[in-house]
């Protein structure tokens, strides 16, 4: 009963517009996986360049949690924009996909990267 | 104004738009017919693609509104109005250029059921070549693939923004009639132009943009006897 209920509002909630289909999907989650590669060495670069290179330990690769989220935000945010570069926005609108999905999306990896680096015990 | 006797399948209506304090639109409209093939001239920079774009959501209107079927949209946007069936091919770059062509019609027959992906070999016909990126095809074929794919989309509405643009003759003639089976299937088809021949040959209602609004003339013979329409746009054709 009670999942008769819910499977005509989430129907009628189209909750797969969030998500590109597999091949976009792929493409978006690689992307800002290298995004995130590229912003975390600039984090790096940054660290050396203002206190040295004995201060890139291993401690340096946790960053503290709003540094983590606003990287997070980045990326997203970054990929959103080589998307428009590359005028791949119109194509994903064309299959649904709003630009709250995109960056939904986008902000997957680099979230799961940092949660990441929480985990690993260094 | 929209034709008396038929129900329009997309409306775009009432659009003001001004670029800081240049005004491009002026009350324009146009409307899409189902079964039909809608055509939109003008000259360069009268404002069609501001139409569409305004239209679509990808560019603000100051007033407008969109109405799909029986929905209004007062803040459009092209993501829910394809949810809705409407494609939008717009006048370059449709495609990713990190995914072959094919790779991308699978993903749009992924994402829509009702898709035809078969239709795109009307007008693609050679083999391998949607193996290709679209990096990888020329101005033309690229074209055509575009075109195609919005016709394998099987849309409810088609919004193309100078679809026969780079085209050699007999190709811009191929997606034209193209255009128009996809109309005789029930699609009702947009589209803006400067080849009047071809596009003329398929059109069933015929919009002509100038002074950054709209006017209505009609079908394709009501159009070629609108003297204004014919001295101040088609001149020798």
């Amino acid at each position: 009963m009670r999942r008769a209920f819910l499977l005509p509002n989430l129907g009628a909630m189209h909750p797969w517009w969030l998500v590109p289909p597999p091949p976009f999907r792929g493409l978006l989650l690689r992307r800002a996986a290298v995004l995130w590669i590229l912003g975390r060495l600039m984090v790096a670069c940054f660290v050396l360049i203002a206190e040295g290179p004995g201060s890139l330990t291993a401690d340096a690769v946790r960053l503290g949690m709003p540094a983590s989220l606003a990287l997070t935000g980045f990326v997203a945010a970054l990929t959103l924009l080589d998307l428009h570069r590359r005028h791949e926005v119109i194509l994903l609108a064309n299959l649904g996909v709003s630009q709250v999905g995109i960056v939904f999306l986008a902000s997957l990896p680099p979230l799961a990267f940092e949660a990441l680096t929480w985990l690993i015990p260094v | 104004m929209a034709d008396p006797g038929l129900t329009p399948r997309l409306a775009i209506e009432s659009v003001w738009k001004q670029f800081g304090r240049r005004p491009v639109l002026r009350n324009a409209s146009v409307w899409a017919y189902g079964g039909a093939v809608t055509v939109l001239f003008g000259r360069n920079g009268e404002g069609k693609s501001t139409l569409l774009r305004c239209g679509l959501g990808l560019l603000r209107a100051g007033v407008g509104v969109t109405i799909l079927g029986p929905r209004r949209h007062h803040r459009p946007s092209l993501a829910r109005l394809a949810r809705e069936g409407l494609f939008y091919l717009p006048d370059r770059d449709l495609f990713s250029p990190q995914l072959t062509v094919a790779a991308q019609v699978r993903g749009l027959a992924a994402r829509f059921p009702e898709s035809e992906p078969a239709r795109l070999e009307r007008i693609v016909p050679e083999p391998g070549l949607l193996d290709r990126h679209a990096w990888e095809m020329s101005g033309g074929e690229r074209r055509r693939a575009e075109v195609g794919y919005a016709g394998a989309r099987a849309p409810a509405v088609l919004v193309a923004d100078e679809p026969l643009r780079g085209l050699a003759p007999l190709d811009a003639q191929a997606v034209a009639d193209y255009l128009g089976t996809l109309a005789a299937e029930g699609c009702a088809v947009l589209v803006t132009g400067h080849e009047a021949r071809a596009l003329l040959d398929v059109a069933d209602h015929v919009v002509w943009m100038t002074g950054g609004t709209t006017h209505h003339l009609g079908d394709r013979d009501a159009a070629l006897a609108h003297d204004q329409f014919r001295n101040d746009y088609l001149r020798h054709i």
